[in-house]
């Protein structure tokens, strides 16, 4: 595979500060003008010559190539959430990525909103007490999910998360990480639940975390007043997880990037780390998860016992950086029948020569070709007609 | 000895750090102790530097960034800058911390030689001192101002 042309990072720091690096492994030597961009307009430019003894320990130049930035307090667009861009100025090459989340506000209507919530709650528990109602058309669950969003609206214009108070998560923010692990935030509390179940993980596992905000609960955008060294994108099209799992796919850092469907576990700290230990064991390859609902037969046969672990824990797919890079994104094409979007990319690698893995949960299917999860016509018919001929069980579908 | 660039080619608006791994001897006239890592230091009363920039000129801010060398034997340290001979700015400097030192510097009062606009900064700093005389260890060289990152920003408008 070819040298690459450029590397770098760009991290958020507690302080609202902006530190990373930028080099090229061809002109070692060279010190790079690193350009930070607020909402794609340029805020303020430096050349990175900070030394750093992490990147003289991996053999980047003289580890010469740190840089440190602090925005201009009058840069247009702080006022609320922007995406901050490092783009090397020479060539143009973006390297890094940090949705800077709008800074908070205070709140004196909070503890008022949360005892009339509080009160609200009671009654709906009296009204279905007094008239047991059918389990799914309980009419204070709609209610209550009705009052749910409006509290979050109030509590997120007013800059209050939904979770309590308490320390902040301080997320693993490695130089280098060897994973990324990523997953669609749709729900706020949800989405906080389990970043705090990653976070001893991550840690161990020396992986970093990639949340994908789709833009449903405005909430989600509270995240990162609780978490440091959150990385978010925002999807800002809400253009469901095929869009979603691209922009993780390319914005992580780590070497092999781990989706989490919505449905599949969150792994526990042990579980992160034994993954992340037979990943770096284990060739160069593109893995499809439970949720991923394909299996190919050339693949049924035994893992090696090092990568045998994934399978008990469940992941919708995780693929090589390098990979990734080769294969291109998934295929938008598929609309919300990511397990066919999953199957093409999965089929291109074979292609391409890819080493493949199909870890299936809890034991792989044999004997079919394909399976997958239930697809809209369209999205078959797109599938049939890249696919059909490489198989009679696809074509016959 | 070594050799010193005739001029530091600074682009408007990038950020340029004192110190070995970028600025270095580029267009540190005279007046300069050695690079360091991430910064340089004043040797005597005197520093000169020559910057230059691709024409047009257009009104430019100034900026640079550093921490004098302040302590109870000298309690402040005073810097006139002059460019091309014109007195741009004089500060007062009494607090052993990060300092800006803002000057905003008019088109006219660059020289345009060829291709490039250029200025002589000069640095009179006239409190330097060398430590070892005032028994803060052993430096022998003549300090004022520990320069770290200067930046030329267009003004707008």
């Amino acid at each position: 595979m070819a040298e690459p042309a450029l590397l770098g990072d760009l991290r958020e720091r507690p302080d609202g500060s902006f530190d990373g690096w930028c080099w090229v492994p061809g002109r070692p030597q060279e010190r790079l003008i690193v350009d930070l961009l607020v909402n794609d307009t340029l805020a303020i430019s430096m050349v990175a010559a900070i030394f750093r003894r992490d990147l003289q320990t991996r053999g980047y130049g003289d580890g010469r190539h740190g840089f440190v930035l602090r925005l201009p307090a009058n840069t247009e667009g702080l006022d609320s959430e922007a995406l901050i861009t490092a783009r090397e100025r020479r060539s143009g090459h973006i390297f890094g990525r940090v949705l800077r989340a709008a800074p908070a506000v205070s709140a004196p209507g909070g503890p008022a909103l949360d005892r009339v919530e509080r009160q609200v709650d009671a009654l709906w528990q009296d009204l279905d007490s007094a008239r047991p109602p059918p389990e799914a058309e309980r009419p204070s669950q709609r209610l209550r999910s009705a009052f749910g969003t409006l509290a979050g609206r109030l509590r997120a214009q007013a800059g209050r998360a939904p979770w309590p108070d308490g320390p902040p998560i301080v997320l693993p923010a490695p130089v280098s990480p060897a994973l990324t692990v990523a997953f669609v935030a749709r729900a706020a509390e949800a989405a906080f639940a389990r970043i705090a179940a990653l976070a001893p993980g991550l840690a161990l596992a020396r992986a970093e975390l990639l949340v994908i905000d789709p833009g449903i609960d405005p909430e989600v955008a509270l995240l990162s007043s609780r978490v440091r060294n959150l990385r978010m994108l925002r999807d800002g099209a809400a253009a469901g997880v095929i869009a979603a799992c691209n922009l993780a796919l390319a914005h992580g850092a780590g070497e092999r990037r781990l989706w989490l469907g919505d449905t599949v576990a969150t792994p526990s700290a042990a579980a992160l780390l034994a993954l992340a230990r037979a990943l770096a064991k284990a060739p160069p390859a593109l893995w499809l998860g439970p949720e991923a609902a394909i299996s190919f037969a050339d693949v049924d046969a035994p893992l090696p016992p090092a990568v045998s672990l994934p399978a008990r824990f469940g992941m919708a797919l995780c693929v090589d950086r390098a990979v990734f890079a080769e294969l291109g994104p998934l295929d938008p094409g598929f609309g919300a029948a990511h397990g066919l979007a999953y199957a093409d990319l999965a089929l291109r690698a074979r292609l391409l020569g890819v080493d493949l893995r199909a870890v299936m949960e809890p034991e792989p299917p044999t004997g079919a070709a394909v399976e997958f999860a239930p697809a809209s016509t369209a999205a078959w018919a797109l599938f049939r007609s890249r696919w059909g001929a490489l198989d009679p069980l696809i074509a016959g579908a | 000895m070594t050799r010193r660039d005739s001029f530091l080619e600074c682009e408007p608006g990038v950020i340029r750090l004192f110190g070995a791994a970028d600025i270095g001897t580029k267009g540190m006239v005279s007046g300069w102790s050695g690079p360091e890592e991430g910064h340089n230091w004043n040797d005597g009363v005197e520093a000169a530097c020559a910057v230059a920039v691709k024409p047009p000129v257009t009104r430019l801010m100034l900026s640079v960034m550093g921490e004098p060398y302040v302590t109870r034997a000298r309690p402040a340290q005073e810097i006139t800058l002059y460019g091309n001979g014109y007195r741009l700015g004089f500060w007062r400097l009494s607090a052993r911390a990060e300092t800006a030192l803002l000057v905003a510097l008019e088109p006219e009062w660059w020289l345009e030689r060829g291709a490039k606009a250029v200025m002589r900064l000069m640095l009179h700093m006239p409190h330097s001192v060398r430590p070892k005389d005032i028994n803060d260890g052993q430096d022998s060289r003549e300090l004022a101002f520990c320069y770290r990152s200067m930046c030329l920003r267009p003004i707008a408008g």
